[in-house]
């Protein structure tokens, strides 16, 4: 009795469980799966001429791009970026997220609202309002050299630096919003206790809070650095055509060169490397999780 | 008291934006080597007092003392107290002999010292075979007896410890009682221990500091906190009891006679005198029912409800619209409700409070 009431029970909530996941799981399948299964499909097609296409199956776009010095340099380029980037955005972030964790403030509702408000506006936004502010004769430069203490205005737009200083903000709520979902262990006992047995607040930093922070951090820099490396709108317009990056490249490939094989084979390398990096976090994620 | 050890003077805590202090005037001392319990109800302010020696929270005003130096501004880490949380506080990244190990790396003991005494700390709790379990594996009775043994490694010269049997169930709760009184009375370490079970206290303690509302209602041994409570509230927080007030209607030979409504006039032996009114207590289980003998307080009254609890039954009887809880210990069928009784009390088995 209580075996076969207990199964219909279960069979109840699969039901239930089955028909609350439908809807999610059929719109990741129309907007998800189906276009990466086109996008495959597409880049072992062959590109005859400009925007011609021979349907096929080979891999000769891969080969195309594996073979072309100029690919990889975009591909450093952007690996570089992306870590360039996640520490950064890491780093300014940090401070942030560990007291919103650990603030017991009636404002932290507020200043939580504060510090990830800046997602309210798209990033396409906030990279022209990067480009204002950092132009030849935007407000930091000329409030430098009003300053007297550059002569020249600073290059700070049109290049990597740019495009650099914008990602960092644009990445920071997530950054910040990551890490605060991962800070689940960090708490005011522990430092309580590491402080009755002597630890200084610095050691206790360095031993405790720290080491439990870890799985926060690299939460927050696996998403600054797969939002970073897919980032296109800031790379394009705060780079000013001389910054590229695989996602621009793809852009350029689709678009402008209409080699669509191209693009699609770039895409799909470009979802390898996401890969290999989960594959990463999750070791790492077990480690400093785990001991 | 001259011997004090730990010595709190004054200690007032009002936390930002609170109209009330959370501990107010607090005078404690706690002589070396003393076990003492903080005990009291939720929210009276005994983690908060416990707080402020441990130095995690400022007191607003006040001084704690230990062996004659006030440390009431010296930060935590300087304060050489060991402490033991209800949640155990546990160091997840490291493994049970590194918990231990931690506060001696901290003072910087040379390697071999330390590891001297980390054996010497787990075997005291009787945990040596656990030295390399991660923190996860530990059951809550073996993460407690870690603490433990991690807060004396380092030999502090207070013990601190806030209801560290809260999240136990009751056998092993026992157990760990007396394992830390053990401990206790073995390392001579000064003890305060904060607990909202009276009966851990009770048996635990050398002294009891009963707390309501951020104040020392009394301090004693369990014994006399139990028999002669100082007020109203102390009587009812520790163990059950009858309280009846009443008018004063004489006094002679160390008897005092008592007219309560209901009740009529009780004797009680107290030496108090003057005053119109004064409160009575009698325990339950010095209330007897049927008694064989003649008693100095003799009542009739009819059961209301008798709760059969195995080792006791109590009994609730109405005596002429007054309450009287009595208990007793026999072996036999319980009273019905409804059934009428004899009861009553000798004039020592009753207690008059002084406020
Ligand atoms: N950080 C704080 N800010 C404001 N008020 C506080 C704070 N901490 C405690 N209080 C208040 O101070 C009073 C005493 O709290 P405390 O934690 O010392 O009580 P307690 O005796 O330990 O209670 P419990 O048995 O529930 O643990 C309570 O009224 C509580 O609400
Ligand atoms: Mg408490």
């Amino acid at each position: 009795m209580p075996t076969s009431s207990r199964s219909s029970e279960g069979g109840t909530r699969r039901a239930a469980a089955a028909a609350l996941l439908t809807p999610g799981l059929l719109a990741l399948g129309v907007s998800f799966v189906v276009p990466l299964v086109w996008l495959a499909r597409m880049s072992l097609n062959r590109t005859v001429g400009p925007a011609e296409l021979q349907p096929d199956v080979s891999l000769s776009s891969y080969v195309d791009v594996l073979t072309d010095g100029f690919m990889w340099e975009v591909a450093w380029h952007t690996l570089w970026l992306g870590v360039l980037v996640t520490v950064l955005a890491v780093a300014v972030s940090y401070p942030i997220a560990l007291f919103l964790a650990r603030t017991r403030s009636r404002l932290r509702g507020l200043l939580m609202a504060l510090a990830i408000a800046p997602l309210l506006t798209s990033s396409v936004v906030r990279t022209f309002g990067w480009l204002i502010l950092l132009s030849d004769d935007g407000i930091v430069n000329s409030a430098l050299s009003t300053l007297g203490i550059i002569g020249e205005p600073l290059t700070l737009t049109n290049n990597v630096t740019g495009v650099v200083i914008a990602l960092v903000e644009i990445m920071m709520p997530y950054a910040i919003l990551a890490m605060i979902a991962g800070f689940g262990r960090v708490s005011k006992d522990l430092e309580d206790a590491a402080g009755s047995l002597g630890a200084g607040r610095l050691r206790c930093f360095v031993r405790i809070t720290f080491p439990l922070s870890l799985p926060g951090v690299l939460t927050g820099a696996l998403m600054v650095f797969v939002l970073t490396v897919s980032a296109f709108i800031t790379p394009r317009l705060m780079g000013g055509g001389r910054v590229f990056v695989i996602a621009t490249e793809i852009y350029d490939q689709a678009t402008t060169t209409l080699d669509w094989p191209r693009a699609s084979a770039l895409a799909v390398l470009l979802l390898l490397l996401f890969g290999v990096f989960l594959v990463l976090y999750q070791r790492l994620f077990r480690m400093v999780e785990g001991r | 008291m001259e011997d004090a050890y730990l010595a709190l003077s004054k200690l007032t805590k009002t936390y930002p934006n609170q109209p009330r202090s959370a501990v107010h005037d607090v005078d404690i001392d706690v002589a070396r080597g003393e076990f003492i319990s903080l005990l009291g109800p939720s929210g009276c302010g005994k983690t908060t007092t416990l707080r402020m020696i441990a130095g995690l929270i400022a007191p607003t005003s006040g001084h704690i003392r230990v062996g004659g130096t006030d440390i009431t501004n010296r930060p935590v880490h300087k304060r050489d107290m060991g402490l033991v949380f209800q949640s155990y506080a546990l160091f997840p990244h490291m493994s049970v002999g590194e918990n231990v190990d931690f506060g001696l790396q901290m003072r910087r003991v040379a390697k071999s010292e330390r590891r001297r005494r980390v054996a010497d700390a787990l075997d005291m709790v009787h945990l040596a075979h656990l030295a390399n379990r991660r923190v996860s594996q530990l059951s809550g009775g073996q993460a407690q007896r870690i603490a433990l043994a991690r807060a004396l490694v380092v030999e502090p010269t207070v013990l601190l410890l806030d209801e560290p049997l809260s999240n136990l169930d009751a056998k092993l709760r026992e157990e760990l009682r007396v394992e830390i009184r053990r401990i206790q009375q073995e390392t001579g370490i000064t003890t305060v221990f904060v607990t909202h079970d009276q009966d851990e206290a009770l048996a635990m303690s050398d002294r009891l500091v009963v707390m309501s509302e951020g104040r020392v209602e009394q301090v004693g041994e369990p014994w006399a906190v139990y028999e002669t409570p100082e007020n109203r509230f102390v009587a009812d927080f520790i163990g059950r009891t009858n309280m009846f007030d009443g008018r004063v209607a004489g006094q002679s030979d160390g008897v005092l006679r008592l007219e309560v409504d209901g009740l009529g006039t009780l004797s009680v032996r107290a030496a108090r005198t003057g005053g119109a009114t004064a409160t009575v207590m009698v325990r339950p289980h010095r209330v007897r029912i049927d008694p064989a003998e003649r008693t100095a307080n003799e009542l009739k009254g009819r059961v209301v409800q008798s709760s059969y609890l195995g080792d006791v039954e109590s009994v609730v009887i109405d005596v002429n619209g007054t309450r009287v809880t009595a208990e007793r210990t026999h072996s036999g069928r319980p009273l019905t409700a409804g059934a009428t009784v004899a009861l009553g009390w000798g004039d020592a088995d009753a207690y008059v409070i002084p406020q």
